[in-house]
């Protein structure tokens, strides 16, 4: 499989535009279920209201359009027509996606200086090569608010299912409101430092779920959480929970916690899907 | 319309109608050293602040608008009631720094919905550039809503 450049940011760029306004991971979401009553379920109304109208009006599901993260997986017979690299192809795209779709450009060039890059590049890029000869790229523009209140922590294989159900507790208890709840949660265990946020993210990304045990622990103790919507009272601060095991070393366990506030903007392009092509 | 804010009982829905001035953590800075040089730059006096950032599709109609966390501005709380804030829109907690600062003026806070951006956007009648062009999303817009909702929290 070989793609053209020009062709693959053009593909890109519009999956940018889509996920900002009307992303793939919230295709037939709602945030109102049966058990909401008075302040929580008008909460919930608003949410759903923001999809709709951001579908009908063209906007930005939220005012921050985020940091774009990409995670690829570029089969090795894969190839591209052209000299540019995968990540100046994908920057492109960045750049005129945030400029033609009218997005807010979050970034700043230095995190001291604080100056704003004018364009929301630099996108953030994780390669994977993987066998056979096709494309996937999946994107994701990700708020500021929720990814303050991520949090990651190396623990003590003795601490287990149970330190680590814990864990995610406290750093969804802490976050409060801070992040825009309910959050989508993708949670990593095992790994490096280094690798374990980025296992999360994918966890989330994919919405993928490798230990239904760990899972339950979390879910029941999340039901003492004492907010809901938005961090006001109510029912559900936590719309799901995806987790990811990954190998680690014998004296290691390391374990992240991605929060994702309401507006999880995911989509994916793939060669294997025949419109991509 | 800041008489209905400031009637309205704590913890309850409400919606405004009417102008608001966007500010956020620059532009926060920025009119501190303003001020310190020039005049109030603000000519009402029943001022309502909201803590937010806009995307530039305002000019395309099809911005979108949302509030950002009100605590990364308590620093700045009585400058703005100096310069006649009645009325403080953001996100979160303001803690009991920011509280005893609101009461001591009476000075109402609410909180909006937070990320529900494209709902907000919505609700924005007019914009214009207030101040701190150069700030981006970041400057100073005076803004016409209506149907803006909100929480009373103070």
């Amino acid at each position: 499989m070989s793609l053209h450049p020009l062709f693959l940011k053009n593909k890109i760029k519009e999956l940018i535009l889509e996920t900002s306004v009307n992303p793939q991971s919230l295709h037939g979401f709602s945030f109102i279920n049966s058990s909401m009553t008075g302040k929580e379920l008008k909460l919930a109304e608003v949410l759903d209201n923001n999809l709709k109208i951001a579908k009908e009006t063209n906007r930005p599901l939220c005012q921050d359009c985020g940091t774009v993260q990409f995670f690829v997986e570029k089969g090795v017979h894969f190839t591209f027509s052209g000299g540019a690299g995968l990540e100046t192809i994908l920057n492109s795209a960045v750049k005129e996606a945030y400029e033609e779709g009218f997005l807010r450009k979050s970034m700043v060039i230095h995190p001291f200086e604080r100056k704003n890059t004018c364009d929301n590049t630099p996108a953030f890029v994780h390669m994977k090569e993987t066998d056979g000869a096709e494309l996937t790229i999946y994107v994701m523009l990700k708020g500021g608010g929720s990814e303050n209140v991520s949090n990651m922590k190396m623990m003590t294989p003795a601490e287990g299912r149970e330190g680590v159900a814990d864990f995610v507790f406290e750093t969804i208890k802490k976050a409060g409101g801070k992040g825009c709840p309910p959050y989508f949660a993708g949670i990593a265990v095992g790994g490096t430092f280094d690798t374990v946020g980025t296992f999360a993210k994918e966890a989330l990304i994919k919405k993928e779920n490798d230990d239904d045990e760990l899972k339950t622990i979390v879910l029941d103790k999340l039901k003492d959480l004492d907010f809901g919507i938005l961090g006001f009272d109510g029912s559900f601060p936590v719309a799901d929970v995806y987790v990811k095991t990954v190998p680690t070393h014998i004296a290691m366990m390391p374990v992240a916690v991605v929060l994702n506030c309401h507006s999880l903007r995911i989509g994916k392009f793939s060669t294997e899907n025949k419109n991509d092509r | 319309m800041i008489d209905k804010i400031l009637s309205t009982p704590e913890n309850e829905f409400l919606e405004i109608s009417g102008t608001i001035f966007t500010i956020r953590d620059q532009s926060c800075k920025f009119l501190a050293e303003y001020i310190k040089k020039k005049k109030n730059p603000f000519k009402d006096e029943n001022l309502i602040f909201f803590f937010a950032g806009p995307t530039p599709g305002f000019e395309n109609g099809n911005g979108s608008i949302g509030p950002t966390t009100s605590s990364r501005m308590v620093p700045f709380f009585e400058m703005l009631i100096s310069l006649g804030a009645k009325a403080l829109i953001g996100k979160g907690d303001v803690g009991i720094k920011g509280k005893d600062i609101l009461e001591k003026s009476n000075v109402s806070y609410l909180s909006a919905f937070g990320g529900a951006g494209a709902y907000y956007g919505k609700t924005v009648e007019k914009m214009e550039t207030f101040l701190f062009p150069e700030l981006g999303p970041e400057a100073i817009y005076k803004i016409e809503v209506s149907g803006f909702p909100a929480i009373k929290i103070y």
